[in-house]
């Protein structure tokens, strides 16, 4: 029995046990076969081989069983594991939120850059004035006859380029899958489109032009129904120009401001929460579903209690002057002193209530940052919360 | 006395040769080859983010990878921590793993390099023995029926035996054994060429004979 043995004389010895598992390749195994035809001893070697291999894998068995009863608690093994994977997994999200925000927000900021320029470039100062000042133009085209076009392919052609690199610095975005940078672009691609409309209605013949110019302030501001029909007291003939001056005046503010180009008019300087807010409330889903009105009250309240506290009464008067961010802080920070676990628990539900992406958004936010992904929270506690964390993932990935 | 414990299988393989050997060897490497394909496709899915079915791939390793951890450490605490630490570690490099060779041999090497290192902190890698009794003991079930008294005293001569080779050695034979690595599989998990995988199982195998013999294991007629 010489089994392991380097082979001599032609013998196949050193090939037997990789020829039993079947490792060898076909020209291998086809050399072991020929010989076993013909040696006895190398036959006899093999057929020892496989009896020793067998013995001593009943052997590990044996070994194994005998030893059974110290093994651990294979569940429990496998629960710790996994629960340590999950934290892994936790932290590497919230590495990679902290590699890629400073990086998206840079982009946001170039893009915005860009933006102003070409705002700046395409319509300037003179082009803001001319363009609050239709009436002007509309008398001079009465008394000169026929309307001179204004230089419509270039106009059109520069917005175009301009909404052409929104929309790609859009989907840049997506891909990074940054939302609060995609509210911001969004809302800049929804003001220049708004604009386009407002110079296409200014372009256009009067008659028409005061029925466009109705629809695109009432495409902007989101309010009243555009029929134009619809008579308002003092219009008697159509359109009277102070009206019209009005609206123009309305859409140019709003179109800018949601854009972002500040300064140029004295309104485009104001915060940009109504936008956001205005957004927020297009953006619910499911407007018929209202917050839990108990919830809701605790959460404004308590939030109105802490700025009146610090001494910002004149802010929180009416409620209605808090920023997106203040918002926010209220739904996480109302109760600082609470377990981390029931503020995120009740901004969750504030989010997942109000279909409200923002706050969906913070709140997954303090759910890596400050409970880790549940990793340290006790089973029925971290089920519970991870629950709520998978409704605020779903809701962000509804979000168009 | 210890009577000669050949299963079914083995005897079959013994008495019938080389054609059935082939057949058998073949039949392996089928199984083999829709296992992986089944666990790279798992792999595949955990990778893309589906997470939950790594618990499977632990459900599936854990026990084995255990015993491995065991044999190297000689401590079941020690083992358990290792395969703990090293499933945690696979799952973060789990992009890295090249489906060319099986997950266990991949996690193996993941798990004996945690365990070389357990070892040389305390610095007695290739002296430990695999029931020292410094170390955690490991509790002998209750007997069954089953469960001979003979089969017991084959596990104990082979721990015995086992304890007898050189480290370099015993790993090797525990490999080809107890996990059925093939050859490659032996080589790459412990970073050696084939060859010398052949050479220490040749060596292993001898003394395993010889040690076996004197403690009145027989195999074969």
């Amino acid at each position: 029995m010489t089994t392991g043995s380097t082979s001599g004389n032609g013998h196949v010895v050193a090939l037997l046990d990789q020829y039993r598992t079947g490792e060898l390749s076909d020209e291998q195994r086809r050399q072991v076969e020929v010989h076993l035809e013909v040696c006895g001893d190398c036959m006899a070697a093999l057929t020892d081989l496989a009896a020793f291999a067998a013995t001593v894998e009943k052997g590990y068995d044996v070994e194994r069983a005998l030893a059974a009863g110290s093994e651990p608690d294979w569940a429990r093994v496998r629960q710790e594991i996994v629960a340590r994977t999950s934290a892994k997994r936790a932290a590497s999200r919230r590495g990679w939120l902290a590699r890629h925000v400073p990086q998206t927000a840079a982009a946001v900021v170039a893009v915005l850059a860009v933006v102003i320029v070409v705002q700046q470039g395409v319509r300037g100062p003179e082009d803001v004035s001319r363009a609050l000042r239709p009436t002007q133009e509309s008398e001079r085209a009465e008394v000169d006859g026929p309307e001179t076009p204004p230089p419509v392919g270039e106009t059109r052609s520069s917005e175009e380029g301009e909404l052409g690199a929104l929309e790609s610095a859009t989907e840049t975005l997506e891909r990074s899958a940054d939302e609060s940078e995609l509210h911001q672009l969004e809302n800049m691609r929804r003001g220049a489109r708004n604009e386009e409309i407002d110079r296409d209605a200014r372009l256009a013949a009067p008659d028409e032009r005061a029925r466009e110019l109705k629809d695109g302030a009432a495409v902007i501001t989101g309010g009243r129904a555009a029929d134009p029909n619809e008579a308002r007291p003092g219009e008697a003939d159509g359109f009277d120009e102070a009206n019209r001056v009005d609206d123009l005046r309305e859409n140019q503010i709003a179109a800018d401001r949601e854009i972002g180009v500040g300064g140029e008019i004295e309104h485009a300087a104001e915060p940009k929460r109504e936008v956001f807010e205005d957004q927020a409330v297009q953006e619910k889903p499911d407007a018929a579903a209202p917050p839990r009105p108990d919830e809701e009250e605790v959460l404004e309240d308590g939030y109105y209690k802490q700025k009146r506290a610090a001494g910002q009464d004149a802010k929180v008067a009416e409620g209605d002057d808090l920023d997106v961010a203040d918002k926010l802080e209220a739904q996480i920070e109302v109760d600082p002193e609470a377990e981390p676990l029931s503020r995120f628990e009740m901004s969750a539900r504030y989010a997942i209530t109000r279909s409200d992406t923002l706050a969906a958004n913070a709140a997954l936010n303090f759910w890596y940052d400050s409970l880790g992904a549940g990793a340290d929270l006790e089973l029925p506690d971290r089920e519970r919360a991870q629950a709520l964390a998978d409704s605020l993932a779903s809701l962000l990935a509804r979000r168009p | 006395m210890v009577p000669t414990c050949l299963d079914t299988a083995a005897l079959a393989l013994a008495e019938s040769g080389g054609m059935n050997a082939e057949s058998a060897g073949t039949k392996q490497q089928e199984m083999t080859s829709d296992e992986r394909a089944e666990e790279g496709a798992l792999i595949e899915r955990i990778v893309a983010g589906e997470d939950r079915h790594y618990s499977v791939l632990v459900e599936r390793y854990q026990r084995r990878l255990y015993w491995s951890c065991v044999r190297l450490l000689g401590d079941a605490d020690e083992a358990e921590d290792v395969v703990q630490e090293t499933f945690v570690k696979a799952y973060e490099r789990l992009g890295d793993y090249d489906p060319t060779y099986r997950f266990h041999t991949w996690i193996y090497s993941i798990a004996r390099n945690r365990c070389l290192n357990v070892l040389r902190k305390k610095k007695v890698w290739g002296l430990l023995s695999f029931q020292d009794p410094e170390r955690t003991p490991i509790v002998a079930a209750d007997d069954s029926a089953d469960r001979g008294v003979e089969n017991q005293e084959l596990g104990l001569a082979l721990t015995e035996c086992r304890d007898t080779l050189p480290s370099e050695q015993r790993e090797c034979f525990d490999l080809r054994h107890a996990e059925a690595f093939t050859y490659r599989e032996i080589a790459v998990a412990l970073g050696i060429p084939e060859g010398t995988v052949m050479s220490r199982l040749g060596r292993a195998r001898e003394k395993m004979r010889i040690c076996l013999e004197s403690k009145g294991v027989v195999w074969g007629s």
